[in-house]
């Protein structure tokens, strides 16, 4: 009962910021609703028992990605750019496709006549799996983690790359 | 206790929304957020099979996910510096470049 409560409670807070960070006009204000947002989704993975994911959702994205954006809020004008521009027709008809496919799969998931609950399909209950995670990881997924850490590497030498300002004796 | 199909509609919203914002924001710094809403929504489904299925895969695929979400995150953003300091605007409206 106490899960269904605080599942609830997430849930209609998540569906209202996740409206908010897409239609609020400042990007200052938006990053501050998607840091709550993603605080709240921490939360929801607290619930199902994930609660390695929890942190590092909260560390990563709250602490790192979300602190990258506000950085490069600052830097650029935050003001510039707020009116919206395009085609009023073409947009109507996107927002038409995209609210039928919402409503398409919503309804695929509520054809299901019996609801599932964990009691349901549960073949064991996950508690406390930060151990089994990290055995796991550094077992089975060993070669993936090495490829995650090259990836990063990619990651940082390109967004240099692309980021630092043009010379002027050689162009990139 | 709460249903499976309940977390998929919750992450089904989000994934909309950020489906939303990437479609009619004309803005770059909003439609990268509406990416990582994205990549959200989907680690929620993600981690909500993992812990109904007493499988710890979904977890681990949403930790590389989120190391995949911080390169993006990275490289989107020095795109969109790059963009500004070239184009002066960050609307993808005004980048023609390629006649899209």
């Amino acid at each position: 009962m106490g899960e269904a409560i605080s599942f609830y409670f997430l849930a209609s807070i998540l569906t209202v910021l996740s409206i908010a960070v897409v239609t609020v006009q400042k990007p200052v204000v938006a990053v501050a609703l998607l840091v709550f947002n993603l605080f709240f989704l921490a939360g929801v993975y607290a619930l199902l028992g994930a609660h390695f994911i929890a942190v590092i959702q909260v560390i990563i994205y709250a602490g790192a990605i979300l602190v990258l954006f506000m950085f490069v809020i600052m830097i650029l004008n935050p003001d510039m750019d707020l009116k919206e521009t395009g085609d009023k027709g073409k947009k109507f008809i996107l927002f038409s496709a995209v609210s039928v496919g919402f409503l398409f799969f919503s309804f695929k998931m509520f054809e299901q006549m019996a609801p599932l609950t964990k009691e349901d399909i549960v073949s064991e209950i996950l508690e406390d799996n930060t151990y089994e995670i990290g055995l796991q990881l550094f077992e089975d997924y060993i070669w993936p983690f090495e490829l995650a850490s090259l990836l990063i590497l990619l990651g940082i030498v390109s967004a240099i790359l692309i980021s630092r300002k043009p010379s002027q004796n050689k162009s990139v | 206790m709460v249903p499976i199909e309940h977390y998929f509609i919750l992450a089904l919203i989000m994934f909309t929304c950020g489906t939303l914002g990437v479609l009619f924001r004309r803005n770059l710094l909003f439609m990268l957020m509406s990416i990582e809403l994205m990549l959200n929504a989907v680690n929620l489904v993600f981690v909500t099979a993992s812990s109904f299925l007493g499988d710890l895969d979904g977890q681990i695929m949403v930790f590389f996910v989120i190391t995949l979400a911080a390169c993006e995150a990275g490289i989107g953003l020095a795109m969109v510096i790059a963009i500004y300091r070239r184009y002066g605007t960050i609307n993808p409206d005004f980048l023609k470049v390629l006649r899209g």
